[in-house]
């Protein structure tokens, strides 16, 4: 008789063992060790892309001869690439064999930290970006133009006072504001993977409720 | 998942869930990923299921698209797993089956497109035309005709390895 597709089909699953279900555990298991990998890999990417950047105020400072501040800016980003590398250090040594909910749950709270701890560096950072960037600019290119149009009276270190108040106060907002920044910020790179993150807690909270 | 909605709602269909995972994986561990990720899906989805279709019909298509989308994610990250090459030794971990005519008439499906495979298991599951267009938002001719060409590809990919 001639094997057709429909017999072969109907022949193959008489045999019950052909249908042997896989069993249903660790159901998240490699899904959450996944998530956390495809978050160190991308995590190590932008600590490359900020490590790389570094040279672009250097370079700036090297031309506008204010190398000084570009060695500030390049220290205080090499500080954030640091700051980073050594959290990563820490997450390396969550355990893999714990159950997949603790295994999650111990990396949201390591990515709770980071965030908490980036945010208190950029508290710093960022207003150290803006005062070294408008330093910078100002020694290049607009110090001997504008002091001329200024009295004695209206400068402090031979600069305007009022241009001074500006860059204090953005300063200021910037790290007033810097968590609210930093948050803008993480969530545009990473904002898919949190809320994956925070689906999946939700998910295996559930799961763990109705067993 | 608690285990009684295991028992009561996806293990009835575990055979045809079983039977659409191993088409479109190539070895038992993506086989176990994927069989876990549609009752994981079926546990989810569960209170999305109007009674428009049978529980069956449902978890059929359910099954399918997780399969599709899971097929799709893997593409993208590795590129080598063309559902028209297979490397020997993924060939060879593909022999789930005891039965060796089963064994490589999977192969050959594996072969297929990916809404060919659905289709063709929906024909071997004795789902008539009318069924099977319902689920692909086609007409049962079309359904015929696609049916006819797929069987001839599987034909010409078993030629001469079925006993």
């Amino acid at each position: 008789m001639e094997k057709s597709i429909e017999n072969i089909w109907k022949k193959g699953f008489i045999n019950q063992e052909a249908l042997v279900a896989p069993k249903i555990n660790a159901l998240y298991e490699k899904k959450s060790i996944h998530f956390v990998d495809k978050f160190i890999r991308d995590f190590k990417i932008n600590l490359w892309a900020i490590a790389l950047f570094t040279i672009v105020p250097l370079i700036l400072s090297i031309i506008g001869n204010v190398i000084v501040l570009g060695i500030i800016i390049c220290a205080a980003l090499l500080y954030l690439v640091y700051y980073g590398h050594q959290q990563l250090k820490a997450l390396n040594g969550l355990e893999k064999t714990n159950t997949s909910y603790d295994y999650i749950i111990q990396f949201d709270a390591w990515l709770k930290n980071i965030i908490n701890g980036y945010t208190k560096i950029y508290r710093f950072v960022y207003p150290l970006v803006l005062i070294i960037s408008t330093l910078g600019i100002w020694e290049t290119f607009l110090k001997d133009e504008i002091v001329k149009h200024y009295e004695a009276s209206e400068l402090l270190w031979g600069m305007p006072k009022f241009g001074l108040l500006m860059v204090a106060i953005g300063a200021i907002l910037l790290s007033v504001f810097a968590k609210k920044i930093y948050y803008f910020d993480m969530n545009l790179m990473y904002g898919s993977q949190f809320r994956k993150l925070k689906e999946m807690i939700a998910e295996m909270e559930e799961l763990k409720n109705e067993e | 998942m608690s285990s009684d909605f295991y028992t009561t709602f996806i293990q009835p269909h575990s055979g045809i869930i079983i039977k659409i995972c191993r088409a479109y994986t190539n070895t038992q561990e993506d086989f176990e990923d994927y069989y876990q990720e549609v009752c994981l899906q079926i546990w989810r989805s569960k209170d999305n299921f109007q009674n428009k279709s049978d529980w069956s019909t449902w978890v059929y298509r359910l099954s399918v698209n997780v399969c599709l989308t899971l097929l799709k994610k893997k593409k993208n990250n590795v590129q080598h797993f063309a559902s028209d090459y297979l490397p020997p030794e993924i060939e060879e971990e593909s022999k789930a089956f005891q039965d060796e005519d089963l064994s490589l008439l999977y192969d050959a499906i594996r072969k297929l497109s990916e809404i060919d495979r659905a289709i063709i298991l929906l024909y071997l599951e004795e789902k008539s035309y009318q069924e099977i267009a319902e689920t692909f938002n086609a007409t049962p001719n079309n359904i015929g005709v696609r049916i006819k060409r797929i069987k001839e590809r599987l034909k010409k990919l078993l030629h001469g390895k079925v006993n």
